[in-house]
């Protein structure tokens, strides 16, 4: 059963302690997997403590910008969320689904790849990168944290998005590939909630999830 | 007696792994369950917890541009305060690990000994290929660094395993009923291989052709082309093959015709991107190749792209052609490779099907490609005779958002002449 949170724009410190929230009580059994789909102000969150070095402008200019920092615990490297991205934070067991963490991370680009071929757009994987591509072209980013067996963090697809954002930093530390988005390769904006209509199907999909449906309200 | 603290293997495919973050100092005491280590596979953070209460010592410290294999002893816990400082005599934490720890604690940072008793250090080429030849690295003897378990101790190994006498075989079972029994059963039915539609090229062949009925209003028109004049011209270009370097296929001279005709016809040259149709100035030829599986079951397929295929000669599209396709056979495909054709052409003649149809899938965001037929000898009407003539069929689908019927069949009536009079296209 899967439980699916849709909470809007919402800060990142706050999304982080709700997802605390819901991994302890993963953990514990109390509730059962959830999805929850969110946007972020703009925000760069780094996965490292080196990660500042990706950071190509100073801290002034993001101030000016409007462009938060954020530490975070999850696995990679520096990246961006802001609006006009779909952020999904998956907390699922996976002591159900063969205690396997990198085949967690290939449903997720799974699910990615699926939605994206929804819209007519064939995404890739590359072997030895974590993501989802299309082309030489970044589209989502993949950043994980597990505890127990349970995970937290999750994915973020660039859809209506300013991409111009990336060029402060060198996103996950790569500096040799550019990124892109649903509306840059399709040459028009898309409706967010339908994006987050077709992730939730992908994903219960992939995952053989039973939707259950979404609680009421947000939480946070 | 003290645990081992070790890379855990946290997914089939996981072989190493970083040493993000010791959460603990060296010789903190720790209970049970306590998270004491951080590490990180496939941008996936993984909190090590304390498997005993006790006291850690750590052999390795955190380090998040260096990879330990699975397995790999990166510390212990003691379970008493002496037994810690026996196992820190033994092989000292590495320097910076230990705020808490003696002063004494002074070794090279980062590579530390194999710990006594623990498992031997092994790179990571070395483990895939032990594992590879089902071998156990707590077999081999290591002779690199620190008895450091390297490629050519495991070489060494599976030659040793080679020459060592073959167990005897088992009194062979009656072969076909034990794997019979072996065998899953799904509805009643038995099942002879499971393959995976979600990875690999399997997966993105299946994800590209579902998504593209699902975005677009396909349909295909199909219809003859005479070839006797292209088999001709084929010919007399086989002859000069060493003069042209290069073997002239039908195929290379389809994409000559289809490029010319696309010059006439630019709206089959097009995409749906947004609300718009985009005419492309440009004609990039995609070109669909079958490739051999992952598995004896599948093919594969991928569909290079010529580059402004409408500037090239005959024999110019003939190399790059060629180049490509044993690029893609070689598996040096690149993305770039790839992407961005703006009209893709399919084969299905060379499988030896004959004479027939198909209805190809758009390959997305285009908007038409021409699927070719076998060239079979048939008997036609020409002058009111009936004659015997090299017949290819077409099969032409197309996206109905973007193309009507009646230009569809103008440009193969374009294509078709080009092919019927190849002295179109000088």
């Amino acid at each position: 059963m899967l439980r699916v949170y849709r909470l809007g724009l919402t800060d990142y410190g706050q999304a982080s302690r709700f997802q605390e929230r819901l991994t302890e009580a993963r953990i514990k059994n109390e509730v059962s997997d959830t999805l929850v789909l969110l946007e972020h102000p703009s925000t760069l969150t780094l996965g490292r403590e080196d990660d500042l070095r990706h950071l190509l402008v100073d801290r002034e200019t993001l101030t000016r910008q409007e462009v938060a920092i954020e530490a975070t615990d999850r696995g990679g490297s520096i990246t961006w969320h802001g609006p006009g991205q779909v952020v999904g934070y998956p907390i699922v067991d996976l002591k159900r689904r063969g205690r396997d963490i990198h085949k967690y991370i290939d449903d997720l680009e799974e699910v990615l790849l699926w939605v994206l071929a929804d819209y007519g757009l064939s995404g890739g994987r590359d072997e030895s990168r974590v993501g989802v591509w299309v082309g030489a072209e970044k589209i989502a980013a993949i950043g994980v944290r597990v505890r127990r067996w349970v995970t937290k963090h999750g994915f973020a697809l660039n859809v209506n998005n300013d991409l111009g954002v990336f060029s402060l930093i060198n996103p996950c530390g790569i500096t040799d590939r550019g990124v892109t988005s649903m509306a840059r390769l399709l040459g028009r904006r898309l409706s967010m909630d339908e994006v987050r209509d077709r992730i939730v199907a992908r994903f219960t999909e992939v995952f053989d999830f039973e939707l259950e449906v979404s609680p009421e309200g947000t939480e946070g | 007696m003290a645990r081992e603290i070790n890379i855990p293997k946290l997914g089939m495919s996981m072989r190493e792994a970083t040493l993000v973050e010791w959460v603990v100092a060296e010789g903190a005491k720790v209970d049970e369950g306590q998270v004491i280590l951080v590490i990180e596979t496939e941008k996936t953070k993984w909190e090590v917890e304390a498997a005993a209460a006790g006291f850690v010592h750590i052999l390795i410290s955190a380090d998040p541009d260096r990879k330990e294999p699975v397995g790999q002893v990166v510390g212990q816990i003691a379970e008493t305060k002496d037994e810690l400082k026996i196992l820190q005599a033994e092989s000292p934490a590495p320097a910076g690990a230990a705020q808490a720890a003696p002063a004494a604690a002074k070794a090279p940072a980062g590579k530390a000994a194999p710990a006594a008793g623990g498992r031997a250090s092994i790179s990571p080429l070395a483990r895939r290929l032990a594992e590879e030849h089902g071998l156990d690295p707590a077999q081999i003897k290591g002779t690199g660094p620190g008895g450091r378990i390297v490629k050519e101790d495991v070489l060494e190994a599976i030659e040793a395993a080679k020459k060592a006498p073959a167990p005897a075989a088992a009194p062979a079972a009656p072969a076909a009923a034990q794997e019979a029994s072996d065998l899953e059963t799904v509805d009643g039915k038995r099942v002879k291989a499971s393959l995976s539609l979600k990875t690999g090229m399997r997966g993105a062949i299946a994800r590209h052709m579902q998504g593209s009925l699902a975005v677009s209003a396909q349909l295909t028109l199909t219809g003859e082309i005479d070839m006797s004049e292209v088999k001709r011209v084929r010919a007399q270009l086989l002859k000069k093959e060493e003069q042209l370097g290069v073997r002239v296929t039908y195929n290379d001279i389809f994409i000559l015709a289809l490029t010319r005709a696309l010059k006439n016809f630019p709206i089959l040259n097009a995409s749906v991107i947004g609300d718009e149709i985009k005419v492309w100035e440009d004609i990039h030829m995609g070109v669909a190749v079958a490739m051999e599986g992952q598995d004896p079951y599948t093919s594969g397929l991928i569909v290079p792209v010529i580059r402004h295929a409408d500037r090239l000669s005959l024999v110019e599209i003939s190399k790059a052609a060629k180049e490509l396709a044993v690029k893609a056979r070689e598996g040096k495909i690149l993305p770039d490779d790839v992407t961005g054709s703006t009209f893709t052409i399919t084969n299905l003649g060379g499988a030896g099907g004959g004479y027939g149809y198909g209805t190809p899938i758009i390959n997305q965001p285009e908007s038409a490609i021409l699927g070719t037929g076998a060239i079979t000898d048939r008997a036609v009407v020409r002058g009111g005779e009936i004659v015997i003539r090299p017949i290819m069929t077409y099969s032409l689908t197309f996206d109905h958002r973007v193309v009507d019927g009646y230009p569809a069949t103008l440009f193969m009536s374009r294509v078709t002449e080009l092919l019927e009079n190849p002295g179109l296209m000088l």
